[in-house]
């Protein structure tokens, strides 16, 4: 095998997302680019996987930020699950917004040459006992199995707020001044239209994403919905960053472990890597994320339960891909949990799945309980 | 939509470095050879229109970007891919020993659903050096490899002098579109990520 050079300008660690737009970045700006990761594969913490490298991720990379609690492998029954290959399992799973910036930096980087993009089939709330579909367009508002009023009403506020976003119409003071809540009560729409109007966006995001998700629905065609999801899982994203590096000259080598960073004592700045071979290589500057520093230290944050699941039959009848907004209270079980859970469902449409297997990913904000008691309940909803 | 998808062919090549896999595709597109060798800066990809019978399809052969230095070259680089090309070097016996290196890895990655009759094409390079008298790799070593594979079609070639190319990418362009035809017609519908950019770049600063 080649041997690496002994210097580059700039030497970026992990091929996770932030990481592999920053290495394309540098490499489309000119800088000589090494690109290291140490693992097999392409991600990082971004990276989707077949099923066994997933089985064995999940047990043996426990301490890493994304995963910091056990993880468990529970297995329903000795169902065949279908062939490892046919499976891309998201470590980071995602769904993006139409008018996401990543979308536009995507663009921008000419990234999008070695990804393919479809539109999530549907977005729906739990309510009720039943998926109720998030509508996506005026349009689809009259496709709805609203009341008229409701559909009146509905209509009447997504053309308000659109306007108001524009700076025109009646809403556009109260847009800016009367959280989200408050305005969907003002506005006339009845407690059965809320929760899917409030599922779209969380309290904290209030009207910028209502502004993003607005923009979104009308990117790719009438009617289209919000969300792209990537053909064969979010690992591809990172992937497609790497090559635009590459593209543009940067030297990338998987399987190469960094043993320590290189700091010049005078000046406390850091000069260089050594590998976990012995070489050392110096360069200007080291791009490392934060997730990837801490990668395999114990760490002390806890943000998300997250559960992954392979169902041998699709949540909805008509859509593979989809994703489910379940408000907090609306299953029954232990509750405590203020937050919604999400679920986000992807199948060989996608291929990220065999036919007749589908991927389920559900997740929550970490309130102090153990992932399985927080999410079961909502996939408990399901499971008949 | 539909129809589009199906005329464009991708063609990946691989090889060790220094093989010629850049100057084969830029000989065959540009009609362009530079001696300097440099590890392939700057295209995605190269797309030709071809010919093939009374149909014309365009065919993008997508470059390894040097990410085949390190072993490095990703998942998502062999997906969807209708041939495959295999270059060594004549001059090279390591660069012939890896063929079957690469044309196992290619069908690890890209797990095509038909493994045994997927298109591979196999090119001999650099002929021209030293008029032939540094050749390692006998036609018939490697007719002996190509052989027991469905008898892979093999070519060998020249990129600095142009012996053979257009010849070795009529087959794979003949290949390429076998296989896309025999292969169940799948259309996706994935989203043109172009479809709406003019409209929003032009408020853009660049």
């Amino acid at each position: 095998m080649d041997t690496l050079p002994d210097a580059f300008d700039i030497i970026v660690l992990g091929t996770g997302l932030p990481e592999s737009i920053v290495a394309g970045a540098a490499a489309k700006a000119g800088k000589r680019v090494l690109h290291l990761d140490k693992e097999e594969h392409y991600g990082s913490q971004w990276a989707s996987l077949p099923l066994e490298e997933f089985k064995a991720w999940s047990t043996g990379n426990t301490s890493s930020p994304i995963c910091s609690g056990p993880v468990k492998l529970l297995q329903a029954s000795s169902a065949d699950l279908g062939a490892s290959q046919q499976y891309s399992i998201d470590l980071s799973p995602k769904v993006l917004f139409c008018s996401d910036e990543l979308i536009d930096a995507v663009l921008q980087a000419r990234a999008h040459n070695s990804l393919e993009f479809k539109l999530l089939q549907g977005s729906y709330v739990w309510s009720s006992g039943q998926l109720v579909s998030i509508p996506a367009s005026r349009k689809d508002v009259f496709k709805t199995q609203l009341g008229l009023a409701d559909k009146r009403a509905l209509w009447r506020f997504l053309k308000h707020a659109s306007d108001a976003l524009q700076g025109q119409g009646p809403l556009k003071e109260a847009f800016d001044d009367t959280p989200l809540v408050e305005l969907l009560k003002t506005q006339g729409l009845s407690k059965q239209l809320r929760p899917s109007m409030q599922a779209l966006v969380s309290a904290a995001e209030g009207k910028a994403a209502f502004a993003r998700y607005l923009a979104s629905v009308a990117r790719y065609g009438q009617g289209s919905g919000a969300f792209l999801a990537l053909m064969y899982g979010c690992g591809e994203l990172a992937q497609a960053f790497c090559r635009v590096a590459a593209v543009h000259g940067a030297l990338t080598a998987l399987r190469h472990p960094v043993a320590a960073l290189l700091v010049a004592e005078s000046t406390g700045r850091c000069t260089g890597v050594r590998l976990a071979t012995g070489q050392a290589i110096a360069c200007e500057g080291v791009g490392e994320s934060k997730a990837e520093r801490d990668r395999d230290r114990p760490s002390s944050l806890r943000g998300v339960c997250r559960a992954v699941c392979i169902l041998d039959g699709s949540l909805h009848r008509e859509h593979s891909s989809l994703s489910i907004v379940i408000p907090p209270g609306s299953v029954p079980g232990p509750d405590g949990n203020p937050h919604a859970i999400r679920l986000l469902q992807s199948g060989a449409a996608m291929s990220v799945a065999p036919p007749d297997r589908y991927v389920l990913y559900a997740s929550t904000p970490w309130t102090g309980r153990d992932a399985e008691d927080a999410l079961r309940p909502a996939l408990s909803a399901f499971s008949n | 939509m539909a129809s589009r998808k199906r005329t464009l062919l991708k063609v990946i090549i691989l090889g060790d470095s220094g093989v010629g896999k850049t100057s084969l595709m830029n000989q065959y597109v540009n009609k362009k050879f530079s001696s300097q060798y440099k590890a392939t800066i700057g295209a995605d990809f190269l797309t030709k229109e071809v010919h093939v019978d009374d149909k014309l399809v365009t065919m993008q052969i997508w470059d390894t970007a040097g990410q085949e230095r390190f072993q490095s070259l990703g998942v998502a680089f062999y997906r969807g891919a209708d041939c495959c090309v295999l270059v060594y070097d004549v001059n090279s016996q390591k660069t012939f020993d890896n063929l079957d290196n690469w044309r196992d890895e290619f069908l690890i990655q890209a797990n095509p659903n038909d493994p045994d009759n997927f298109p591979f094409v196999v090119l001999g390079n650099k002929v021209d050096v030293d008029g032939g008298r540094s050749r390692v790799v006998t036609e018939k070593k490697v007719k002996q490899w190509c052989t027991p594979k469905n008898n892979l079609p093999h070519f060998e070639t020249s990129a600095k002098e142009d012996t053979n190319v257009d010849t070795a990418f009529q087959c794979i362009a003949r290949n390429a579109l076998k296989n896309e035809t025999e292969e169940e017609l799948y259309i996706p519908d994935t989203v043109d990520m172009n479809a709406q950019t003019s409209t929003k770049r032009s408020s853009g600063c660049c």
